[in-house]
């Protein structure tokens, strides 16, 4: 090591180690091993199958992108459902108001 | 070591003593007179101290060896730096050049430099750029000194000096009005001195001594790890994909549809030049020296000195905020490329081509221009060497290039 390019370097893998071995990449991490060569917490399982998650939670990007559309899906869902909810009660309000008027005109007609 | 340094201490102290608040901008002076040919630009609205400081400085290091000359007064051409000898020219026919006290004199203070006509600032700028100054075609080496200079961004200026000249500056600061409990400390401290502030200002080392501590900066070593930050940072700051340098248009309009859109480089119209790496590395050094250590964070912190003359962003609120919002974000990206592990894996890359690693390299390349521009540079390499086709790197799927680079041999390879 002579330049001061190649120094940087080495003293960042010095910083954070990596070992690779010509198709696995892996790092160790506050003593967990991690990485891209290390399988994913199973979130997906923690979430629908209701097994208890990991300590540490490490997501493959397939599965953060179905959990960001399926959050998407959600919330365009609540939207949905909260302007059906808006309507049901301008019904419900509008079916009282005229069940009240029923009443009282049945009232009225009743006392002659 | 520890003589000079306790002198520079000392000034710093005594600059303290005679100017209140701004602790940040009078500490970033000091650090800045540290290397040869330093020069220092003090922005502050009317008022706030800009003058005061810059005297107060220059004769903490010169004492009466400085000389001032002010933009607001008549500075006629060319007599800033020397004026013809008539005798001689009308006795001997010889045309002798006596050159201006502000030439010889070590101590240099530029007084409301945007006011400055252009002849002068010209002038100002050959000296600051080679360290000469020329009259009747005649030059004078000026050898090592300590310029000051001050601007108030609210004026409105006679001239518009271009960006090159403000570059010349090593840092630029800004001064900020005193808060309610440091105007009774101002007036505490004029009652002290009787309003003789700067009169009162003793000459805390004398200019040799200051070249001794500029020599003995010069001599630190910096560890890789700050140099390669400070790289990084400027790089941040100065890359684009789309070679925004050499384009016609600029961001935003330049940034549509770009990949690194939500990226720092999209919100800098005009980057900071590569002075801004020799700066930085000066400040550190300054700092290794006379605070006892720099850290990424003084780092940053020297970056709000050092970057604001020298780029421009493309929406700018409050310049200093815009740049720390910007800074904070550098500080997030550092984090991030840690936590990828990319340099660990450009090490590797150094080494030799590794598919997997490789395949990891390119990742990274997607989160970080930077990473991208080395990793393309190592692609051009093992394109060369046969081990990579040309179809598969990122220039050929992402349509990046590195800047000077003509794809047209590769793309007639395809």
């Amino acid at each position: 090591m002579s330049s001061p390019l190649e120094e940087f370097l080495d003293s960042q893998a010095k910083k954070n180690p990596i070992r690779f071995d010509k198709t696995k990449l892996s790092w160790e991490e506050k003593g967990a091993q991690d990485g891209k060569g290390a399988a994913s917490s199973n979130l997906l399982d923690a979430i629908y199958l209701r097994k208890p998650p990991e300590e540490t939670v490490v997501v493959e990007r397939s599965v953060a992108a179905l959990i960001q559309e399926r959050i998407s899906n959600l919330e365009e869902e609540i939207t949905r459902l909260r302007a059906r909810v808006r309507l049901l009660k301008i019904a419900i309000l509008v079916f009282f108001v005229g069940t009240m008027g029923l009443v009282a005109e049945t009232i009225a007609l009743l006392r002659g | 070591m520890g003589y000079l340094r306790d002198k520079v201490l000392e000034l710093e102290r005594e600059l303290g003593k005679r100017f209140i608040g701004n602790r940040e901008a009078i500490h970033a002076l000091v650090l800045n007179q540290l290397h040869q040919r330093s020069a220092s630009l003090i922005r502050a609205h009317r008022g706030l101290g800009k003058s005061t400081l810059m005297i107060l400085l220059l004769k903490g290091i010169c004492g009466d060896d400085m000389v001032v000359i002010s933009g607001a007064s008549e500075v006629k051409r060319g007599e800033v730096v020397g004026r013809l000898h008539i005798p001689s020219l009308e006795r001997d026919g010889v045309e002798k050049v006596l050159w201006a006290a502000f030439t010889k004199a070590k101590g240099k203070g530029l007084d409301e430099v945007n006011r400055l006509n252009p002849y002068t600032s010209a002038n100002v700028h050959h000296l600051m750029q080679f360290g000469e100054v020329w009259a009747y075609g005649q030059k004078t080496v000026v050898g090592d000194y300590g310029l000051l200079a001050n601007e108030n961004p609210g004026d409105p200026t006679t001239f518009i000096h271009p960006p090159p000249f403000y570059d010349r500056f090593d840092i630029c600061v800004y001064l900020n009005s005193l808060t309610w409990r440091e105007k009774f400390q101002l007036q505490e401290l004029l009652d002290k001195y009787e309003g003789q502030l700067v009169e009162s200002m003793p000459q805390v080392l004398s200019f040799e001594e200051l070249q001794e501590a500029r020599k003995e900066v010069s001599s630190v070593r910096l560890s890789p790890e700050i140099l390669g930050q400070i790289n990084l940072i400027v790089r941040d700051f100065q890359v684009c994909i789309r070679n925004r340098e050499e384009s016609e248009v600029k961001p935003p309009a330049l940034c549509e549809g770009c990949h690194f859109i939500r990226d720092i480089c999209s919100s800098i119209k005009e980057p900071p030049s590569e002075r801004s790496t020799a700066v930085l590395t000066h400040l550190a050094k300054a700092s290794t020296w006379l605070d006892g250590s720099v850290s990424f964070e003084t780092l940053l912190n020297a970056c709000l000195w050092v970057l604001p003359h020298r780029l421009s962003l493309v929406r700018v609120r409050n310049l200093l905020q815009d740049l720390g919002s910007l800074l904070d974000r550098e500080r997030a990206k550092m984090e991030d490329r840690d936590s990828r592990k990319q340099w660990a894996i450009l090490n590797e890359l150094y080494k030799g081509y590794a598919p997997a690693l490789y395949k990891l390299g390119k990742e990274a390349a997607a989160e970080d221009i930077v990473f991208a521009e080395e990793l393309m540079g190592l692609e051009g390499r093992w394109v060369r060497e046969g081990k990579l086709s040309s179809e598969e790197t990122l220039s050929a799927q992402m349509g990046w290039s590195l800047p000077g680079v003509w794809k047209g041999e590769r793309a007639k390879g395809r």
